[in-house]
């Protein structure tokens, strides 16, 4: 154990587990001996919640169970909860995404706890044909489109649990994300060029930002945040729901396919330029830009506290999606090598616990 | 002429109305003077085109007064209000006619209090039966009447078909001179980089999953055409039932249930499809049709009226629904082709003739 945040999270898996066990056992639900979701690198994203797997004793049935006592954590678990439900009393994309049946939310003893249905799924999304990971993306995409908080009605219900993004808040995160990563990484001239383009370009195309604002979209929609069954579409994760640019979803899931399916990648972009108008099109760009700004961001942060074959990793990832951001910039293809390349170093680099922790995830 | 276009959606919205809309204003501009007064808090906007806006974000007496005004205010010198539905927009233009005695069309492309009943589930009747059972909905029975005081004090009601009109004039009582057929215009091919290989034996079906649209006869059909398979997109009450008859008939395996799909895929199983087979759970079955002659694939129904109207051939009834399935299956060339009438031409020729049609009056 040479990492010291590494340490502090498996000290604090381990203390949470020792108590939270028996606490789910007086509940009716079993934990599984092995714990993926809160191995590898997760212990860099910090944050005192843990995602488990068990099953219930009454049936043996296998569920996901979220469970924290930390305060901020514990209102994160509650508004997943509260976000479900307001998704089901407003018609929530007449019904296109699937539920995971909720068994249970709950505090006890200190600790908020949220369990609901594990989805099994025959094989991973990424591992469909890509006609299928197509039509099921746009399937996912539209969906989210369908729910537009336009009317009173609408607003007044959504607008305290969802939060409501337009130009304003994505330009001012656009600054933190910017600010933050010049200061983590002073001498990384290239982002540094990089993120002020695409402050501009953000800041000079504030009204098409605003103009595709205000629908329903999953900002983290990833192939681990849903599961498939057949043709419908589970979504595991509600907390990363707001009214914003409809593009956000789209421009999470294209960036993450850039990375995991290019033929997926390039047909979503070409979708979206050969049905949809000029300046859809161009929203798209714009949040690919946020979003990948976000990415950058985000690695930028974790260099503090990762070390040895993580940290290098985490500089290449910087690099990696430094290049991404420059290709959407200039609306080219990343070249497929830089990809390939990538790949290479982060499978050397990766431990044992993250390969394992990946298996499966998507 | 000055022509405003009322419209309660308009593009970001991704309804058919909304495209509908703004597809015709930019049809109409190059001829007419062009005003829209829409709902909305953004839109895109049109090179040539004022758009005016009415917040959606005010209470809905508040949003119908602002309406109001706005369109009062526009209707300056205006030869015609074209509304795009009977309720929040039809409303509002009645109110103008009766104060400046300015034409009003009604664009009754759907029926708003049916469309809300079954979205939320309300009734799963069809609209004919909705309109002549008491509806229990409080609201619904609102907007029911509504639409009729709306209708009847209408210039001019369009509907997309001969059968929504004989429904329009003997539901909402409005005079059959006053009614005037025009068929929605149906060009929203996708374009998609996939290969289109059409399947054998394919047959796909789409719609509102209820126990009157035909599906039960479709699966029963399954049983006499033994290389055929059948996928079904789309929801609704019946879906557990339909799943059920196809297992105790033993065509599961040939008869898949895709629920909700995308507007891509559903274009793509049509064009891979050798037979599309129209239901009439809603009055999206005009808009399945179109758009399945669009794709090119052969459509086949069962004899209705409305069936009549659009297809002149592939009319069937339940006794020789797998007969004509199977020839059409085994003639693997058959292609379809979109009717005239469905064209933007036919129905821009329409829509101007109406309105030339108050100059001269």
């Amino acid at each position: 154990m040479d990492n010291k945040y590494k340490k502090q999270w498996q000290e604090y898996k381990e203390a949470e587990l020792k108590i939270v066990r028996p606490i789910l056992s007086e509940l009716g639900f079993e934990l599984d001996d092995k714990q993926v979701h809160i191995g590898g690198e997760r212990y860099i994203t910090g944050g005192k919640k843990l995602v488990l797997l068990g099953k219930q004793k009454d049936n043996n049935k296998k569920v996901v169970i979220k469970v924290s006592r930390d305060e901020m954590r514990s209102a994160e678990i509650k508004h997943e909860w509260k976000c479900r439900q307001i998704l089901q009393k407003i018609n929530f994309a007449y019904h296109i995404f699937f539920t995971p049946k909720e068994i249970l939310y709950t505090k006890k003893n200190g600790f908020t706890i949220f369990v609901t249905r594990f989805i099994d799924q025959k094989s991973t999304f990424l591992d469909r044909p890509l006609e299928s990971q197509f039509f099921l993306s746009l399937k996912a995409l539209e969906a989210q489109e369908g729910v537009h908080a336009t009317t009173y009605e609408h607003t007044s219900t959504i607008k305290q649990t969802f939060g409501m993004w337009n130009s304003q808040e994505y330009i001012a995160s656009f600054d933190k994300y910017y600010t933050n990563t010049i200061v983590q990484l002073p001498e990384n001239i290239k982002v540094k060029k990089l993120l002020t383009k695409a402050k501009d370009f953000l800041s000079q195309n504030i009204e098409t930002i605003d103009l595709y604002s205000d629908f329903l979209t999953h900002w983290d929609l990833v192939p681990h945040n849903f599961r498939v069954l057949e043709n419908d579409i589970y979504l595991l994760d509600y907390s990363s729901i707001r009214f914003g640019n409809k593009y956000e979803g789209w421009a999470r899931f294209i960036n993450f396919m850039t990375l995991y399916n290019r033929p997926l990648e390039e047909k979503l972009v070409e979708y979206v330029k050969e049905n949809r108008n000029e300046q859809e099109f161009l929203s798209l760009q714009l949040m690919r830009v946020f979003r990948l700004g976000e990415l950058i961001w985000y690695y930028a942060n974790t260099l503090d506290k990762a070390e040895g074959n993580l940290l290098q990793l985490n500089k290449k990832r910087i690099d990696l999606w430094a290049n991404v951001l420059e290709g959407v910039l200039e609306n080219k293809n990343i070249d497929y090598k830089i990809i390939e390349e990538y790949k290479i170093d982060r499978d050397k680099l990766r431990d044992e616990e993250e390969k394992e922790r990946q298996q499966d995830l998507h | 002429m000055k022509i405003i276009l009322a419209t309660p959606l308009f593009p970001p919205e991704i309804e058919a109305l909304s495209t509908y809309t703004k597809d015709l204003a930019e049809h109409l501009k190059n001829d007419h003077d062009i005003v829209v007064a829409a709902y909305a808090t953004r839109v895109e906007k049109m090179s040539g085109i004022d758009i005016l806006k009415i917040n959606k974000r005010r209470p809905l007496v508040v949003r119908l007064f602002n309406f109001t005004v706005k369109l009062f205010g526009a209707s300056k010198g205006a030869d015609v209000i074209y509304a795009q539905n009977a309720v929040a927009v039809g409303l509002p233009a009645i109110i103008v006619k009766s104060l400046k005695r300015i034409p009003v069309v009604i664009n009754f492309a759907e029926d708003e209090a049916w469309k809300r009943a079954m979205s939320q589930n309300l009734s799963n009747r069809s609209l004919v039966d909705f309109l002549k059972n008491e509806c229990p909905d409080k609201k619904n029975h609102q907007i029911i009447n509504l639409q009729g005081w709306v209708l009847k004090h209408a210039t001019k009601v369009m509907v997309s078909s001969q059968a929504m009109a004989d429904i329009v004039s003997e539901s909402y009582h409005v005079p059959k001179d006053k009614i005037i057929v025009n068929y929605r215009p149906e060009d929203k091919v996708q374009k998609l980089s996939l290969p289109v290989e059409v399947k054998k034996g394919q047959i796909f079906t789409t719609g509102r999953l209820v126990d009157w649209a035909g599906y039960d006869r479709l699966i029963q059909a399954m049983t006499k055409l033994e290389n055929a398979k059948l996928i079904i997109a789309g929801d609704g009450p019946a879906r557990k039932g339909f799943e059920k008859l196809s297992k105790e008939l033993g065509v599961e395996d040939r008869v898949k249930f895709l629920g909700q799909i995308s507007r891509a895929e559903n274009w793509h199983l049509r064009k891979t499809s050798q037979v599309y087979f129209a239901n009439f759970s809603n009055n999206n079955f005009l808009r399945e049709t179109s758009l399945s002659l669009l794709a090119g694939v052969p459509v086949i129904a069962f004899d209705t009226a409305l069936a009549r109207e659009i297809l002149s051939e592939n009319l069937v009834d339940k006794n020789n629904l797998a007969d004509k399935l199977k020839t059409l299956l085994e003639n693997s060339h058959t292609k379809s082709k979109l009717p005239e009438k469905f064209s933007w031409a036919t129905h821009l020729n329409k829509l101007n003739s109406i309105f030339e049609g108050f100059i001269k009056k």
